[in-house]
């Protein structure tokens, strides 16, 4: 049982870490026109008027800039330099700019992908309408000079970004599932009837059976990281000790979820039906697989009491941008909140009764 | 706590929605008693139980047991009953030592108070040699063993069994009668229900427990005697085919 527990996470690890892609609309972007040209001002218009990208901020402060990309406000950044329409004029190539915040490789390659292609159409546009000082098509590609840098993760690789997800996901699972089963087989087996006439307490029971699970939710986690680190290289910026506290503080939120499962279900089948509605509800909503930028706002809204959304956010930014509980405060703080409600909740609820 | 009685009902009623599954029983059964709680399948013989042990809270009348209100003192109970459910409820993938030890635990009895009892326990249920066994492997017989051992090793003062000799063979179900005389003499109150009717005849005092409501109650020898039967097998279908009869008068 325990071989398994911890073996077959490492297998879905291994699998699911190179089996993820997605689809991107909407990616968050900063857009800084420090030229405020006509010329300029017709490439932002173009920019803006499309699916594919979502300005979100203006900004000629190249300070905000950074810090709106450092902070995960914005995805991309587009700068447009201040002599703009006089080089293009000059037929010097004016460089413009593209950062993006390629922690979410996908989205951030994509987007950056959307941008160059709407930056080139744009000057075809100018061409052919001759309202333009660009004359000859031939020299189309060469009449901007688009500067790509992309930080965060600078090997793009999209597997730093899913896996440490994918090893979070595991551990939620496992706690989750394990502890709202432990406490209905014992309902079924009849032992939980045998416990509640005894003299332990509800608090006495609900900590063996959720010791046990924190324990081996920390030893699988340990182990993912072993695999995630020596596997697929995932560098850990942040500190450890301070991930691994923020793990059991995110484990006591599933194991809360668990045991309240346990008190809705009766038998094993509707544990593990009821746990994987509301695991299905978590993954999808977390970040993980789905941007939460394309939710409609309904569903977004509810990603806000999901815990694996904050704790993703966390690793993501724990792993690889080295954030500190400076940046992650208010994240944990989150979890908290989450992580008192549920356990109450289920401690409320889970009575030494048989109704 | 009246007249030495250690359990007490007064209308002690259960409904699950519209469905009355314990109608208003009033009973009590006195300190060292064997009471037999007789009744078919679906009689509402468990839930009388829960309610005295206190995980199933009444939804009519009051009781007690060992003096302490069944609603309001139930944590008081706990302490001073022995519980075997009708599922012999062991851990199967533990061994019948490893079982004793983790229930001994959880009434907080030291490693010394369970080693001397578990002792006891081996030779006066005669289990020294499936001491090591795991709990799933063991024949029912040694399970239904295995679970008395569990309910009685930190000395309780009044044990409700439910259903103990279900699905045993006959030569087990009397070796475990004479257990239970054993403990009733040693003064330990024994509130055990059955639908086997012979077993009823080793009772001191039995109720027999139709479709929520207590039809008779008393001593064996008695009944057989008041409702000239030979049997209390006799008996209880004598009593139940009439108490079917009135119900569809009046329904009629
Ligand atoms: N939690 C419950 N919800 C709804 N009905 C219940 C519940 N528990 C028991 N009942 C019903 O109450 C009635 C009495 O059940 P109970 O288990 O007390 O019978 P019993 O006399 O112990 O029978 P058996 O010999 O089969 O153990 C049955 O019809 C049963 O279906
Ligand atoms: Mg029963």
């Amino acid at each position: 049982m325990l071989a398994i527990s911890l073996g077959v996470p490492v297998v879905q690890l291994l699998l699911l870490g190179l089996a993820v892609s997605t689809d991107v609309e909407h990616v968050p972007t900063v857009i800084s026109d420090m030229d405020n040209s006509v010329t300029s001002r017709s490439l932002v218009s173009k920019l803006e008027n499309t699916r594919y990208l979502d300005i979100q901020y203006r900004t000629t402060d190249l300070q905000e800039v950074s810090s709106l990309l450092q902070e995960g406000e914005t995805i991309l950044s587009v700068t447009i330099p201040s002599a703009f329409e006089r080089d293009i004029v000059r037929g010097q190539q004016p460089r413009i700019s593209l950062s993006a915040d390629a922690q979410n490789t996908n989205v951030a390659l994509t987007g950056a992908g959307y941008v160059r292609r709407i930056i080139l159409s744009w000057v075809q546009q100018q061409t052919k309408s001759g309202t333009s000082y660009i004359s000859a098509p031939s020299v189309l590609t060469n009449t901007i000079d688009i500067q790509s840098r992309i930080s965060f993760n600078p090997q793009l690789k999209s597997t730093w970004y899913m896996v440490p997800g994918i090893m979070v996901l595991l551990v939620t699972i496992i706690t989750i599932i394990l502890t709202a089963m432990a406490i209905v087989r014992e309902r079924e087996i009849g032992t939980l009837e045998q416990l509640m006439v005894s003299p332990i307490t509800r608090i006495e029971f609900i900590l063996g059976k959720t010791l046990p699970f924190l324990i081996l939710g920390m030893m699988e986690l340990s182990i993912a990281l072993l695999v995630i680190r020596t596997v697929y290289h995932v560098p850990i910026e942040g500190s450890l000790p301070l991930f691994l506290g923020i793990s059991i503080l995110f484990i006591f939120c599933t194991l809360g979820i668990g045991i309240f499962v346990s008190t809705i279900a009766t038998t094993q089948q509707q544990a593990l039906f009821t746990a994987w509605f509301i695991l299905m509800f978590c993954i999808l909503m977390s970040g993980l697989f789905l941007p939460l930028e394309n939710m409609p706002k309904i569903l977004y809204n509810l990603t806000y009491i999901n815990p694996l959304r904050y704790f993703i956010s966390i690793v993501r930014d724990l792993f690889l941008k080295g954030a500190g509980l400076h940046e992650l405060w208010k994240n944990i703080l989150a979890l908290a909140v989450i992580g008192f409600v549920v356990m109450s909740a289920a401690i409320t609820r889970f009575h030494k009764k048989m109704e | 706590m009246n007249n030495g009685n250690v359990i007490e009902a007064q209308n002690l009623t259960r409904k699950f929605g519209n469905f009355t599954a314990v109608d208003s029983v009033t009973f009590s059964v006195g300190k060292g008693e064997v009471f037999g709680f007789l009744g078919a399948n679906g009689a509402g013989k468990s839930t009388t139980i829960r309610m005295l042990t206190g995980i199933l809270t009444p939804t009519g009348g009051k009781g007690s047991v060992a003096g302490f209100d069944i609603i309001r003192e139930q944590e008081k109970i706990r302490r001073n009953i022995g519980y075997m459910s009708q599922k012999f409820s062991l851990y199967e993938d533990l061994t019948v030592e490893e079982n004793l030890a983790f229930y001994g635990g959880i009434y907080g009895m030291s490693s010394k108070e369970m080693s001397s009892a578990r002792k006891r326990l081996y030779e006066r249920l005669n289990m020294g040699d499936i001491r090591r066994r795991l709990a799933g492997s063991i024949p029912l017989g040694w399970k239904q063993r295995t679970s008395l051992a569990c309910a009685i090793q930190h000395n309780p003062r009044i044990l409700f069994l439910d259903e103990p000799t279900g699905g045993v063979d006959p030569l087990s179900r009397r070796a475990f009668w004479d257990i239970i005389y054993d403990l009733s003499e040693s003064g330990i109150t024994v509130f055990v229900t059955t639908h086997y009717m012979d077993e009823a005849e080793y009772c001191g005092r039995i109720s027999i427990m139709h479709a929520g409501k207590i039809i008779t109650i008393g001593n064996p020898t008695v009944l057989k005697k008041e409702y000239r039967k030979k049997t209390i097998e006799d008996v209880f279908i004598y009593l139940v085919s009439n108490a079917d009869v009135q119900t569809n008068q009046s329904n009629n």
